[in-house]
């Protein structure tokens, strides 16, 4: 009678399988950083975007990297023209 | 869980089963696992080849897992210095490690074939 041993005869039988999903990229934080209605000082990030989901409107300036900021104080506003989101700031002076 | 049982007539040693998965790690890791694997294979190799038990019944079944060397009571002595040292290093395992290994003994007669 020859003998074999099996070294993980008491092992679970099914190997535990292994998922090829579990990675993420690092979180990038976009979104609106300012609403409507809230006062800014020149140069205060407005949106964090990926590509031109809002578009700058009058007194604010786009990042190279579609971030868009304000380019006086003032208070702020979006509006909506043509199917677009527009993002504006109404100078201090003007919104009194 | 490896549950151990050793069975007894009196306080002679007659048989001993080990069943369940150690679950300790994944097949190819699981190091308890092969620690009562060789045991109760050794065993069952000395008794066989070494021993030449006649009475011995060796039971195995890979799915449950279960594995079952039983001798008659008869072939107690030839049977003793084999399967003793085997049940000590079980329970040694079984006392290093409770949540994977546990022995207990029993003088239920597991089955009735004649010897």
């Amino acid at each position: 009678m020859t003998f074999h041993f099996d070294l993980q005869f008491f092992a679970h039988k099914k190997g535990q399988g292994s998922s090829t999903n579990g990675r993420d990229s690092n979180p990038k934080y976009r979104g609106i950083k300012v609403f409507a209605g809230q006062t800014v000082n020149a140069g205060s990030i407005l949106v964090r975007q990926c590509g031109t989901k809002i578009n700058p409107g009058k007194h604010v300036g786009q990042g190279r990297d579609f971030t868009l900021f304000a380019l006086v104080p003032g208070k702020v506003n979006y509006h909506t023209s043509c199917a677009k989101k527009f993002v504006s700031v109404e100078p201090l002076e003007a919104a009194e | 869980m490896i549950e151990i049982t050793l069975y007894k007539q009196g306080d002679k040693l007659i048989g001993i089963e080990s069943k369940g998965h150690s679950g300790s790690a994944r097949k190819g890791n699981d190091i308890i696992c092969a620690a009562v694997s060789v045991l109760m294979q050794a065993l069952h190799l000395g008794l066989r080849q070494v021993a030449r038990l006649e009475t011995l019944i060796y039971y195995a079944d890979e799915k449950l897992p279960l594995m079952r060397l039983v001798w008659h009571e008869k072939e107690y002595a030839r049977a003793y210095t084999l399967s003793e040292t085997v049940a000590e290093s079980l329970k040694v395992i079984a006392q290093d490690n409770p949540k994977y290994v546990k022995v207990h003994s029993t003088e239920e007669i597991i089955y009735d074939i004649p010897f």
